[in-house]
């Protein structure tokens, strides 16, 4: 079969390993579940608790400001996640007593936060990654390196120790380059000071480098009823999506909506993405940006894949052109002026696929749809 | 570009070294530890990714397809009847989750005409500049998502990924005969698809 042989050589082997890299991610969030331990029912509280627990942190994180990450809030415990390898190369190895939470993994960048502890990491040269490494008021850049983290929010102190090649500190004690051999240490007073009002649980006072703390009170997520030894929360966090979506329609969780945080909304519209539920994806996906709170953009964003997909482009255009405005610069901000040029183009609308190939380009000059829209943009009108 | 002779490298039978490593990181996958689901990720990515890309065609739904795909296998791990079993069951489970996207296309297109069944050729990570080797592409694809997702699925893993006719029946799941029968039957179609477009 000729066209067959030959289309072998055009295709090619796969995506890029960014978006592999992006596909691991959600693997390990969706695998984010207790260990395998007898009897059933402490498995099933244990995985009650750690979703509950994750899902509030995500939650909390994400009301209070922090823009909606494609994959956020993975976390690694050095006791139970000694070390993580990337495909690109890098790797980030935790000591035994240490905690971080990876933020974002995506083309581009990654994120992540050093709670307690630390780490060691190896950035991969050359793969045009930035990593950005929080550890409370601080901020480490890496473009490709070895180095060792430490941070202790009790004491205040941050210590970076290079290898090899330099990283960017930035934060309270000013900024400061790092070279291969360098050891940094940097220290707050966490119980005086204008930079350290916090109790000692608590990072030190935000300055403008570092992420936003949750601070505001939350609704809780509905609560997983006592006697139930499998609730739809452990179901989805064990990937069973169609049959966490069943027990939640059973259990009414979709008529009461509002009760929801918004972490474990975006999971259950994603759960109803992913299973075609459409009509309940919307519904989720509609509630969340009708909040308007961190999510939305987000929620945007997913409403127009859906439109997108049962080929309704006015809607899409129009959902795109929501999440952008929304958050013009957050995590979703290339993605939807990616596609916002795609249907454009499907609805023909030549000029306004023509202006926002130069908005694409002026904010995403070597994005994924660059070569489209210089094409778009270079184009002479009719 | 790979050859397809390192393209079916997974198909190879572990040797027993190999084994008592594909036996360790299985146990560890199934107790969900992150970093054997990462090293499990790692490994299988590429034909996971490279199957999905090629049975789709450069779809949208690609990155949902394989995540579908790798959370399946994480959950079921514990199916797999030994290591050197691992690795064609990873190409099944793969071929599994691509058929039910296919086939659950095949039953929204039946209310929307707007599902395309072509290939795409505007997906980020596909570059082909030549307009020829684009168009014929585009018929080819439109030509596969006429046929049936057992069908295209067998003529893709069989003339595309260039497998041996029996890791092609055991990805399917079906007898070497039928397999034979029904890939017959597939090129004929596959031909008529394509004739009635040009």
């Amino acid at each position: 079969m000729r066209p067959l042989d030959e289309a072998r050589k055009t295709l090619g082997e796969g995506p890029s390993f960014s978006r592999r890299d992006q596909q691991l991610a959600r693997l390990l969030r969706a695998s984010a579940r207790p260990p395998s331990r007898s009897p059933r029912a402490r498995l099933a509280l244990a995985g009650t608790l750690m979703l509950l627990c994750t899902g509030l942190i995500v939650g909390l994180w994400r009301s209070s400001g922090a823009p909606a990450r494609p994959m956020s809030g993975m976390r690694l415990d050095g006791a139970v996640t000694p070390a993580l390898d990337f495909l690109d190369g890098s790797s980030v190895a935790l000591d035994p007593s240490s905690t971080a939470r990876i933020d974002v993994v995506d083309e581009r960048q990654v994120e992540l936060t050093i709670e307690r502890g630390s780490l060691t990491a190896h950035v991969q040269k050359g793969t045009g990654r930035i990593w950005r490494h929080h550890a409370g008021p601080w901020l480490v850049i890496v473009r490709g390196t070895r180095l060792r983290i430490g941070y202790s929010p009790e004491q205040g102190q941050l210590e970076v120790g290079v290898s090899e090649g330099a990283v960017e500190v930035s934060g309270p004690g000013g900024s400061a380059r790092v070279e291969a051999g360098d050891t940094l240490q940097r220290r707050v007073d966490v119980h005086a000071g204008p930079t350290s009002p916090a109790p000692p649980r608590q990072a030190p006072q935000p300055t403008e480098l570092e992420r936003p703390r949750p601070t505001r009170h939350r609704p809780a997520p509905v609560a997983v009823e006592a006697d139930r030894p499998v609730s739809w929360l452990e179901l989805l966090a064990q990937g069973h999506r169609a049959a966490a979506l069943d027990e939640a329609e059973r259990q009414g969780v979709f008529s009461r909506l509002a009760e929801l945080d918004e972490s474990v909304l975006l999971q259950l519209a994603d759960a109803a993405r992913l299973e075609r539920r459409v009509p309940l994806a919307r519904a989720l996906l509609a509630e969340s940006l009708e909040r308007g709170q961190a999510g939305a953009a987000e929620a945007a964003y997913l409403l127009g894949r859906l439109d997108a997909n049962d080929g309704r482009p006015e809607a899409a255009r129009a959902s795109f052109s929501r999440a952008l405005s929304l958050s013009p610069h957050g995590p979703f901000a290339e993605q939807s002026r990616g596609r916002l040029l795609e249907v454009l183009l499907e609805l023909e609308e030549l000029p306004a696929a023509r202006e926002a190939a130069a908005d694409y380009l002026q904010n995403h000059p070597t994005g994924a749809w660059a070569g489209l829209a210089k094409k778009l943009a270079g184009a002479s009108p009719p | 570009m790979a050859p397809v002779s390192a393209a079916r490298g997974f198909l190879q039978v572990a040797r027993p070294d190999e084994e008592a490593e594909l036996g360790a990181l299985i146990e560890a996958v199934a107790r969900g530890e992150p970093r054997a689901i990462s090293r499990f990720f790692g490994r299988y990515q590429a034909t996971v990714n490279r199957l999905v890309w090629r049975l789709l065609g450069a779809d949208a739904a690609h990155d949902d397809v394989v995540s579908v795909a790798f959370e399946t296998m994480v959950r079921r791990i514990r199916d797999v009847r030994s290591p050197g079993a691992l690795e064609g069951w990873v190409r099944a489970v793969t071929v599994n989750a691509t058929r039910m996207e296919l086939r659950g296309r095949r039953w929204r297109r039946l209310f929307s005409r707007s599902i395309d069944e072509g290939v795409g050729l505007d997906h980020p990570d596909l570059s082909v500049p030549d307009e020829e080797q684009r168009e014929r592409l585009r018929v080819l694809y439109r030509a596969l998502g006429r046929l049936g997702a057992d069908e295209r699925q067998m003529l893709v893993l069989r003339h595309l990924e260039g497998l041996e006719l029996t890791e092609v029946a055991e990805a399917m799941g079906c007898s070497l005969a039928t397999l034979k029968r029904r890939l017959v039957r597939g090129e004929e179609r596959l031909a008529t698809a394509l004739g009635a477009q040009r």
